[in-house]
C-alpha cells in the first residue's frame, strides 16, 4: 500500500498533532521527551508501580522500553502504522498484536511495519475472517497476546 | 525484564464474547487479571458462561456496573476509575 495523503509521519506521533505519542501525557509514559542531544546517557531511577522497567535517563530521554499494540478493530491501520514507526524511531521494541476484526489488518501491517515490529495474531480470529496465512507475522493464539501483555512496559489499544 | 506478574484490567463493554475470551489467555504468562465490565451485564450464551467460571477459578477479579451479573463484585461506575489506577495495563474492549 503507497503512502497515502493522509498518512501522518513518525515524527508527528512523536512530537505533535491531535493524536501525540510521546509527550508530558503520563498515560503513554514510554517517553516523557525527545533526547536533547547527543550525549551518552545515564541510568537514572526506575520508574513508579506499574512501569517498574522505565528507566530515567539524563537530559530529559529515555532508554529503550518495550511498547505492545492490541489491534481489535480494524479502524484505526494509520495510527497502528504511525505509532509503531514513531516508538520504533525512538528506539523502542514494539510487539504488535492482532485479535478479533484487528486480524484484518494482518496483511497491511506486515507490509508497512514488518521491519519495525514483531507482528502476531490470533489464529482463531483469522480463520473466523477468512484472513490467510500472512508470511512475516505469527499465526498464534492468545498466549502471544498474554506474553507481550506480560513483557510490555505500556500497552496502546486500537 | 517483565519476571513479576503484572496486573492487567480488561474493560468489558460491546464485545463481551471476545473480552472474556482475552481475559482467560491473559492469564497464561501468570498475571493477574481482573475483568471489569462496564456495559450490559454478561450475555449468558456461547461461551461466556465458562469463561466466566474459568476465570473465577484462576481467582481473577470480577467487577461489575450491572447488579444482574451474579459472581460479579459490585461497583459503580464512579469507583472504577480510582480501582483501574492500581493496574499495569488496561485493555478496554
Amino acid at each position: 500500500m503507497g503512502k497515502d495523503a493522509g498518512e501522518k509521519s513518525p515524527q508527528s506521533y512523536l512530537y505533535g498533532t491531535s493524536r501525540t505519542f510521546c509527550s508530558e501525557d503520563a498515560a503513554h509514559g514510554l517517553c516523557s521527551r525527545p533526547q536533547q542531544n547527543n550525549t551518552p546517557i545515564e541510568i537514572g531511577s526506575k520508574g513508579g508501580q506499574g512501569n517498574q522497567n522505565r528507566m530515567e535517563v539524563a537530559n530529559g530521554g529515555c532508554a529503550m522500553s518495550k511498547l505492545g499494540i492490541l489491534v481489535n478493530t480494524d479502524k484505526y491501520l494509520e495510527d497502528v502504522v504511525g505509532v509503531a514507526k514513531a516508538a520504533k524511531a525512538a528506539g523502542h521494541d514494539v510487539t504488535i498484536f492482532m485479535m478479533d476484526d484487528g486480524t484484518l489488518l494482518a496483511q497491511d501491517l506486515r507490509d508497512r511495519v514488518a521491519g519495525e515490529a514483531q507482528l502476531s495474531y490470533c489464529e482463531h480470529s483469522a480463520s473466523a475472517r477468512n484472513v490467510e496465512d500472512v508470511e512475516g507475522a505469527t499465526s498464534g493464539s492468545q498466549y502471544q497476546n498474554a506474553v507481550m501483555m506480560h513483557e510490555a512496559d505500556k500497552v496502546v489499544v486500537f | 525484564m517483565g519476571d513479576e506478574a503484572k496486573k492487567i484490567a480488561v474493560v468489558i463493554r460491546d464485545r463481551q464474547d471476545e473480552a472474556l475470551r482475552m481475559a482467560v489467555g491473559l492469564t497464561l504468562e501468570g498475571d493477574e487479571v481482573t475483568v471489569f465490565n462496564l456495559g450490559e451485564p454478561i450475555d449468558h450464551h456461547g461461551d461466556n458462561d465458562l469463561n466466566v467460571e474459568t476465570l473465577g477459578d484462576l481467582d481473577c477479579g470480577r467487577i461489575s456496573v450491572n447488579t444482574a451479573d451474579e459472581g460479579f463484585e459490585q461497583m459503580t461506575m464512579q469507583n472504577v476509575p480510582q480501582k483501574l489506577l492500581e493496574f499495569d495495563h488496561v485493555v478496554p474492549y
